[in-house]
């Protein structure tokens, strides 16, 4: 029966199920099985031969302090990333989407913008203007009055982290801002209506009406985030390189700092990297589940 | 109106095919070698195509080179990809030392000892560059560009405070004092990306205690714990606790500190002689010298081979992938190395009277000897070197001591090499 509607629609099956299965297979898929594979060998990258050495990647790993170091700095950048990057993006799309303020489309272009660029070009640009002693940022706070704020951003293990996380935040904002400007205008008037009718004030709409009602989208960007903060590389790698002193590394530049500067052990890099594949995936089961959940829950009400 | 078309057709077809049989034949015996080279700084780009170019027109029908040029911030990650690819280089680029040794001992280097005799090359190069070649016995690639580690001094600061070149590590001290006392900082440093300081501290190293104990050590004769490297490491901070550095020097890039640097912020750097270029671009009245005495040791300037070719052991026309490499470092393409991005060529025989009087005193200082010693990150295996940057920039940041740098090292230097030999 199966077979019979494959051959009657062969060509629907053909290019809309074969056709992408082979391209993600060429370049998902196969480099991911491969990659699992290699994190089992001691490949060094150059040569063709190389033994297989079951779990000693792994164990490695648990023996490695940089590993839960690296691991640490990952969580601080979800978690700051949620924080600049996400409330902040939310409480923007609300302001924006306000009917009391002008040029609102002006203002979310000039957000997104930054999204739009390459994080290596951010990265670069801000490293010039954090530099010290004639970076732009430097310059600002002795303008302001604010001279005593002025320090070795990037340099100074204390604020490196968090420098790296203030600039991904300011690139990425736009992002979550669109997609919560795009909720919000999906939510029935109706419902601020209604609760207008009932004295609620903006704040009580705020917290009643919109949030609940934006629950599928903010879950949606929440997973989106976390699995940006989790294989953050461009940024590091272009900034600082994980430094100064492994303040700013990360798993995803740890990952290329083994496989590529450090003897080439790439059988470890690719054991990190399925460590980075398997929490990603584990926030991308969360992201479906809840979804799914919220979706449902949204459609019985 | 069909038997036309079909006519049409055909005629189409049979002149494709001449085309097609004419090119094959024409570049029949035509043979195709790439070159994998890396950019680093304004010039590079341009000469690697002027020299593959000028290859091409002189070997046209015979030999033509298609190039790969990579930029130096990538350049790792990228030159291990294509050297694996299904078509690596017949020739590239490699550093030499640690990292020439690591890619040696995956098995991709062709040995070239016969095409030393063949265009005699070991006559023609520097003996510093041809020796630095050398592992197990055989010889593995050719040095394209010399390089030697100087303090580079603003000559209108010292004229200013009427300073004058120091011989012993005092008169740099007291140097030191006069500019700190009018909020000048002695020395630029920016260790942003980890890999200057090192500089520094090989300089201090080898000039209190001898480029002889530093060799044993990189070649892990001497443990990293001994006395002499923690109190090198003391020595780099207190220097950057004392002011001795420009403030801000873990935050701060190599290009972008030309900025301060330039302002007289920062009076003296020590760093490699590819700083001419640089400094050239921003007009800087610029003299060196070497790292001076520290105590009794003889100072000795870090002279090594910045730029080497290798051969690939995979290439199927070696014997042409020979012939380029020895125009690479012919008398004639040096030249125009030295033209177009700076000194310093391998080849002994260019003629450099034609750059300026700072220029021809280092290439003396580089033509003086043979290879004295190189930097850590050259001389150690990668991830040695890597574990080595990172110490030394957690004791700069003042995150660890130095003892305590000194047994990390120790301890990846024992994975890696051994126990102490």
């Amino acid at each position: 029966m199966i077979w019979h509607k494959i051959r009657q629609n062969w060509i629907i099956y053909l290019l809309g199920i074969l056709i992408p299965f082979v391209l993600w297979g060429c370049f998902i898929g196969w480099p991911l099985i491969y990659n699992i594979y290699l994190s089992f060998t001691d490949w060094n990258g150059f040569t063709t031969d190389f033994n297989f050495v079951g779990l000693d990647n792994y164990h490695e790993m648990l023996d490695d302090p940089f590993i839960l170091k690296c691991l640490l700095n990952n969580v601080k950048w979800v978690i700051g990333s949620l924080l600049l990057a996400d409330i902040l993006g939310f409480f923007l799309a609300v302001t924006l989407h306000s009917k009391k303020l002008y040029f609102t489309s002006i203002f979310r272009v000039l957000f997104f913008l930054p999204y739009t660029m390459p994080l290596v070009t951010v990265g670069v640009m801000f490293s010039l203007l954090l530099s010290p002693g004639f970076g732009a940022l430097d310059k600002i706070l002795e303008l302001i009055g604010l001279g005593g704020l002025i320090r070795p951003w990037l340099g100074d293990y204390n604020t490196a982290l968090y420098t790296l996380i203030t600039i991904f935040s300011w690139a990425y904002i736009g992002f979550p801002l669109m997609l919560f400007h795009t909720g919000i205008n999906q939510i029935p008037g109706e419902l601020y209506e209604a609760a207008a009718l009932e004295g609620a004030r903006p704040i009580q709409s705020l917290w009643y009406v919109t949030i609940p009602m934006m629950r599928s989208v903010s879950i949606g960007v929440v997973t989106l985030t976390v699995i940006e903060g989790i294989k953050m590389f461009d940024l590091v790698a272009v900034m600082t390189i994980g430094g100064p002193f492994g303040a700013t590394n990360v798993l995803g530049h740890y990952m290329y700092t083994v496989s590529f500067r450090t003897g080439n052990q790439f059988g470890y890099g690719a054991s990190i990297g399925v460590l980075i594949l398997l929490l990603s995936s584990i926030f991308s089961l969360i992201y479906i589940r809840y979804y799914k959940g919220a979706v449902l829950h949204g459609s019985e009400r | 109106m069909k038997k036309l078309r079909v006519k049409i057709s055909f005629i189409i077809i049979v002149l494709l095919l001449s085309l097609i049989l004419t090119t094959l034949l024409v570049n029949a015996e035509e043979i195709k070698i790439s070159y994998l080279y890396r950019i680093t700084y304004a010039g590079t780009k341009e000469y690697q195509e002027w020299l593959v170019d000028t290859f091409n027109k002189k070997h046209e029908g015979s030999i033509q080179v298609e190039p790969i040029g990579i930029i130096d911030e990538v350049f790792k990650s990228k030159f291990i990809t294509i050297l694996r690819g299904s078509t690596p280089p017949d020739v590239f680029f490699c550093w030499e030392g640690g990292y020439a040794k690591n890619i040696i001992d995956s098995g991709v280097v062709e040995p070239i000892d016969r095409y030393y005799e063949k265009y005699h090359w070991a006559d023609i190069l520097s003996s510093a560059g041809v020796n630095l070649s050398i592992y197990d016995g055989q010889k593995y690639f050719v040095p394209t560009f010399m390089a030697a580690s100087l303090v580079w001094y603003q000559t209108d600061i010292f004229k200013k405070y009427d300073l004058s070149v120091p011989n012993t590590w005092e008169e740099l001290m007291e140097i030191a004092s006069v500019l700190k006392a009018n909020g000048i900082a002695p020395f630029m440093l920016a260790d942003l990306k980890r890999w200057t300081a090192q500089f520094d501290w090989s300089a201090i190293f080898v000039n209190k205690y001898g480029v002889d104990i530093y060799k044993d050590l990189m070649d892990h004769k001497i443990p990293w714990t001994d006395d002499r490297v923690v109190a090198t490491f003391e020595q780099m901070q207190n220097m950057i606790n004392d002011g001795t550095y420009i403030a801000g020097a873990l935050a701060i890039d190599l290009d972008p500190a030309l900025i301060p640097f330039s302002k007289g912020e920062a009076a003296m750097w020590y760093q490699g002689t590819w700083m001419i270029s640089r400094f050239k671009t921003i007009d800087l009245q610029i003299d060196c010298f070497p790292y001076p005495a520290i105590g009794s040791v003889k100072p000795t300037p870090s002279v090594f081979a910045e730029e080497t070719v290798m051969l690939n052991s995979s290439s199927k026309y070696k014997d042409e992938a020979a012939e380029f490499i020895n125009f690479i470092i012919s008398k004639e393409a040096q030249e125009k190395l030295v033209e177009m991005y700076g000194p310093y060529p391998a080849n002994k025989n260019v003629d450099l009277s034609n750059l300026s009087a700072v220029e021809q005193k280092v290439g003396e200082i580089i033509a003086k000897g043979g290879f004295t010693f190189m930097h850590p990150d050259h001389a150690l295996l990668p991830s040695i070197a890597d574990t080595y940057l990172n110490q030394l920039q957690g004791v700069l940041v003042g995150l660890v001591t130095p003892v305590d740098a000194a047994k990390e090292i120790e301890r990846i230097a024992t994975k890696f090499q051994g126990p102490v030999k």
